[in-house]
């Protein structure tokens, strides 16, 4: 992995702790909303969080797949890498 | 104008209701996406319409009962006129038969329009409504939802379902703007009256003593969909000239 991409699921671990209000140590790089206890309705304030974190808009197309750590990975490295 | 910037998808808007709501949002301000699913030329013709009342608008095909199909209308919406702010879901077949003679085609296909094809609209903008925490959508559903009538079993139970699911999602998506409200058209003057038997003796238990026009129930849709019915949420208008009290 490179320290680039891991530095993106830290940022992203860090950022569903928070809005979820649980310890980063459980959230995992496996982990999904649903098994953090997350309902939609923090579904959508992560969204808006990791797109204040990236300084990023994620399309709805995007949005609606990230239900988990190692999807908001995928999706939000991808985004950064295309905006280089 | 009350509806300026708003983009608007109505479902079965090549006539009848339906047609009737997309040129009245339109003449309010809004784009509007005219759905159909066999009628484009007519279609073309409310589209045209609706583009002399100053507004964008396009006329976009899809069966509402093919999820697929829908998905890719509402990217064809997007792509063109924005992101989907108000949806009416106003699709709607009849085959009207006593449960006796009811082919599975008669149930199945009544069902899958009137209340799938609405729930599947709903569906693929109500992520993106609730991203934006604004939204509103208005089902027409039908008097024989309520009250029910002989020889729409199908019909009332697909109407019926549609109420009960216009409740569910209001309480779900209340709380992130999302206002979901549904419509009761009575006798309406349409296509759909034409195989009406006995029109004398229904129009006897009327108290406004006839039927409405289709442009009586676009005023009541541009209402829920307008601000000024900001605090109306899950409610089912009749507009019926008083037949069901």
């Amino acid at each position: 992995m490179s320290s680039n991409l891991e530095q993106t699921e830290q940022r992203i671990k860090k950022v569903i702790a928070d809005t979820l209000k649980v310890d980063e140590s459980l959230v995992t790089k496996e982990s999904t909303i649903a098994d953090l206890g997350g309902d939609s309705l923090a579904a959508l304030r992560i969204l808006s969080a990791l797109e204040q974190e990236f300084d990023i808009s994620l399309s709805d197309e995007d949005a609606r797949k990230i239900d988990s750590v190692p999807i908001a990975v995928e999706v939000i490295q991808s985004i950064l890498v295309t905006q280089k | 104008m009350e509806l300026s910037g708003k983009v608007a998808l109505v479902t079965g808007a090549s006539r009848g209701i339906g047609k009737e709501i997309a040129l009245l949002l339109a003449r309010n301000g809004a784009d509007v996406a005219i759905n159909f699913r066999s009628r484009e030329r007519e279609a073309e013709e409310v589209k045209e319409a609706a583009i002399k009342s100053g507004r964008r608008a396009i006329a976009v095909k899809a069966s509402v009962s093919d999820v697929h199909e829908v998905e890719s209308m509402v990217k064809t919406v997007n792509e063109e006129l924005g992101k989907i702010d108000i949806l009416v879901n106003n699709a709607g077949i009849v085959h009207d038969k006593l449960l006796v003679n009811m082919s599975d085609s008669d149930l199945l296909e009544v069902i899958q329009t009137n209340l799938i094809g609405a729930i599947n609209c709903a569906r693929s903008v109500i992520f993106s409504m609730m991203r934006r925490k604004s939204g509103r959508i208005v089902n027409i559903a039908s008097l024989s939802g309520i009250t029910g009538f002989a020889g729409q079993t199908n019909y009332s139970a697909a109407k019926g379902g549609l109420i009960a699911f216009t409740k569910s999602l209001a309480k779900e998506v209340a709380l992130l703007g999302i206002r979901v409200n549904a419509v009761a058209p009575g006798f309406i003057e349409t296509d759909m009256l034409e195989n009406l038997q006995k029109k004398d003796e229904i129009m006897k238990y009327i108290p406004l003593g006839r039927f409405g026009k289709p442009e009586e129930v676009a005023e009541v849709v541009l209402f829920l969909v307008s601000d000024r019915s900001d605090y109306l949420t899950g409610q089912v208008i009749k507009i019926d000239g008083g037949l069901v009290m």
